[in-house]
């Protein structure tokens, strides 16, 4: 059992070590092309060289990025066929052909047109030029559509089936998947988040040229496209963040109530805007969940069910299955221990299904799926050996999501002076402070994306998939020590990657701010 | 200033291209030979992005996959049956 915990704990690391470090490049990529896609599109309709410079400089800061981005992703998929077999198998069809089809298609997609924007610019048409662009813009975004909708899956499962028989998840409904609340609000609250990311990126590094006097009219420039993007980026990112607490607090409550420390709600409950946690505080007991905190006033109740007086539960109401009208009057809903019982009784039926086919007994099958069908909701709590197993990492949730939230109005602060400053006060750009601060924000939205991902996957634990299959038994028969050799090796990999991207830009940002008229002309 | 890093610039930057005018009447292939093949030979920076794409694919696949990431389902099982029945027996007893 010890060596099990030691596993799952090795590979959760692991898979959470190479997804972050994935994610460092994945949004920047789709940002930074559409960033790029607008600013040739001015060059297009306006001549103007500046805007053919500022289009090729980013370009070039894209590709650098997206050369060391590309195929970080894949070891995600190494590591489920052999850490995570079990649970490879288990989801059948969502991970397989539609993301090896995804995979393809995006390759030859990106490679084509990410060709034709480097190596085409004298070879084909200004207007088929744009079209690669633009298309290579498309084509970054839409190569997250299926594994965000395959994860969206995990959180939500929908429009699959468990086929006993073939001890897997059967697609039979792909729109159901593909249109899922949650897939809806996942891939649009990360596609906007990378182009908040990017427009953080671009003005941060405009605001070196700026600070260093350097190029100062194409900063000013890039900012303008920058801001507009990420202006409209956070905007959609702050509406899609509503919609994904809405699914959250439909369709995974405990993890809503985690990312509140939440342990005994009310009807119009407050949403804690600051808080620390009580690290003594335990489930079930009478302990202040917070040392500190500033709550808003229905603050909760109102961002999971757009209704100020709605009930919101707590880690405890979850787990005793107690839900207040807005009356005060308590309605029963199933607790965890129910669920752990009709997740046995789920597992009982496998079983009854399992010997009665071995058998040939049909009418034993048929009864046996029967009661499996009506159990498989909660089939991942007959894992389970207590209902506080099922409550996930609290502290770590918390945080990760004010982080999140507060980087969230920070960052729509910061396109908006970003904005302002721009078009109508041109000397607050010019403020050095201003340039740090521009600056410093580059690492402020990068946080920020992470600890996104943090909210959502630490969040959900210890659910591989949601209320089906928690993430220890989803674990392969390896040993500890080969993922923990793994891991290492990933880290070093990933870091010397992480060090050769930020010196190969920063390089490139220096010799391009330097660069003389004489070594231009001969260049 | 700002002029001049413009004029730089337009020349594409460390990928820059060696232009050759090449016969409009070349077939699509030929075009698209000489697309990948003049910007291949043009790159600066590429270069350099290239072989660290190269050596990180090689660490992946050749590495990563052939020693340390087996699909272990694959290896260990001939048939999908067989499989189910070791996903099955695995998934029923990390209950008990
Ligand atoms: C203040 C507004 C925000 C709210 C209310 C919000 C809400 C959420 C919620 C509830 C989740 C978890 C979704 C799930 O578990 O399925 C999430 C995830 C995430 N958030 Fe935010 N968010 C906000 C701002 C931001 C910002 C500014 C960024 C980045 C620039 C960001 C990036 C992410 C990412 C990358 C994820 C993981 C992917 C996902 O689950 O959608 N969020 N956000």
């Amino acid at each position: 059992m010890n060596d099990l915990i030691t596993v799952v704990d090795w590979s959760r690391w692991q898979f959470a070590l190479t997804a972050m470090y994935h994610w460092l490049f994945v949004p920047l990529t789709i940002g930074l092309a559409l960033i790029v896609a607008i600013m040739e599109s001015i060059y297009v309709k306006t001549k103007n060289v500046k805007w053919l410079a500022m289009t090729k400089f980013w370009m070039l800061l894209f590709g650098i990025n997206f050369a060391i981005g590309v195929a970080t992703g894949i070891i995600l998929e190494f590591e489920f066929g052999t850490n995570w077999s079990n649970y490879s198998w288990f989801v059948g069809d969502i991970f397989g052909a539609p993301l090896a089809i995804e995979g393809i298609v995006a390759f030859f997609m990106e490679s084509t047109f990410i060709a034709v924007m480097f190596f085409g610019w004298k070879k084909v048409s200004p207007a088929f030029h744009l079209t690669a662009t633009w298309l290579t813009a498309a084509g970054t975004a839409l190569s997250a559509l299926w594994i965000l909708v395959a994860n969206a899956w995990m959180q939500q499962p929908a429009g699959m089936e468990f086929d006993p028989e073939q001890m897997r998840n059967v697609m039979d409904n792909f729109w159901a998947i593909v249109f899922s609340d949650t897939a809806v609000a996942k891939f649009t609250h990360t596609v906007s988040s990378a182009w908040v990311l990017a427009g953080v990126f671009v003005i941060g590094v405009s605001c070196w040229f700026i600070l260093k006097k350097r190029n100062v009219d194409m900063a000013m420039d890039s900012i303008k496209v920058a801001s507009w993007v990420g202006g409209i980026g956070i905007l959609v990112t702050l509406a899609t963040g509503d919609m994904s607490a809405v699914n959250v607090a439909k369709h995974q409550p405990m993890k809503l109530a985690a990312m509140e420390g939440l342990y005994r709600g009310s009807c119009g409950q407050e949403l804690v805007g600051l808080g620390v946690l009580n690290p003594d505080k335990k489930v079930g007991d009478d302990n202040d969940p917070y040392l500190f905190d500033i709550a808003i006033p229905y603050g909760l109740s109102f961002l999971a069910t757009h209704n100020p007086h709605a009930f919101v539960p707590g880690i405890d109401d979850l787990i005793e299955g107690i839900e207040l009208t807005r009356e005060g009057d308590t309605i029963r809903t199933i607790g965890y221990a129910e669920r752990i019982a009709i997740g046995r009784e789920a597992h009982e039926a496998l079983r009854a299904y399992d010997s009665a086919r071995a058998n040939g007994d049909d009418a034993g099958m048929e009864a046996a799926l029967k009661d499996l069908r009506a159990a498989y909701p909660y089939f991942g709590y007959g894992y389970l050996d207590s209902p506080e197993e099922a409550v996930p990492p609290v502290a770590l949730t918390f945080y990760a999501f004010r982080v999140m939230v507060m980087a969230g109005g920070y960052l729509l602060l910061f396109f908006a002076v970003a904005l302002i400053g721009v078009y109508w006060r041109q000397g607050w750009l010019k403020n050095k402070v201003v340039n740090w601060v521009g600056m410093f924000s580059i690492v402020v939205v990068w946080i920020c994306s992470q600890s996104g991902w943090i909210t959502a996957e630490v969040g959900r634990q210890p659910w591989v998939i949601q209320d089906i299959l928690p993430t220890r038994a989803a674990i392969s028969e390896i040993s500890a020590s080969s993922v923990m050799l793994t891991f290492w090796m990933f880290a070093a990999v990933f870091t010397i990657l992480l060090v050769a991207e930020i010196s190969i830009m920063l390089t490139q940002i220096k010799k391009y701010s330097k660069e003389d008229i004489t070594t231009i002309s001969k260049s | 200033m700002n002029t001049y890093f413009c004029q730089w610039v337009a020349k594409p930057p460390g990928i820059s291209v060696r232009m050759k005018t090449r016969n409009e009447n070349n077939g699509i292939l030929h075009r698209i030979y000489y697309l990948y093949r003049d910007g291949f030979r043009g790159m600066t920076v590429g270069r350099y992005l290239w072989a660290l794409i190269l050596i990180k694919l090689f660490i992946l696949f050749f590495i990563f996959k052939l020693f340390f990431f087996p699909n272990l389902l694959n290896r260990d099982y001939n048939s999908d049956e067989e499989r189910a029945q070791a996903v099955r027996s695995a998934l029923m007893e990390s209950d008990r």
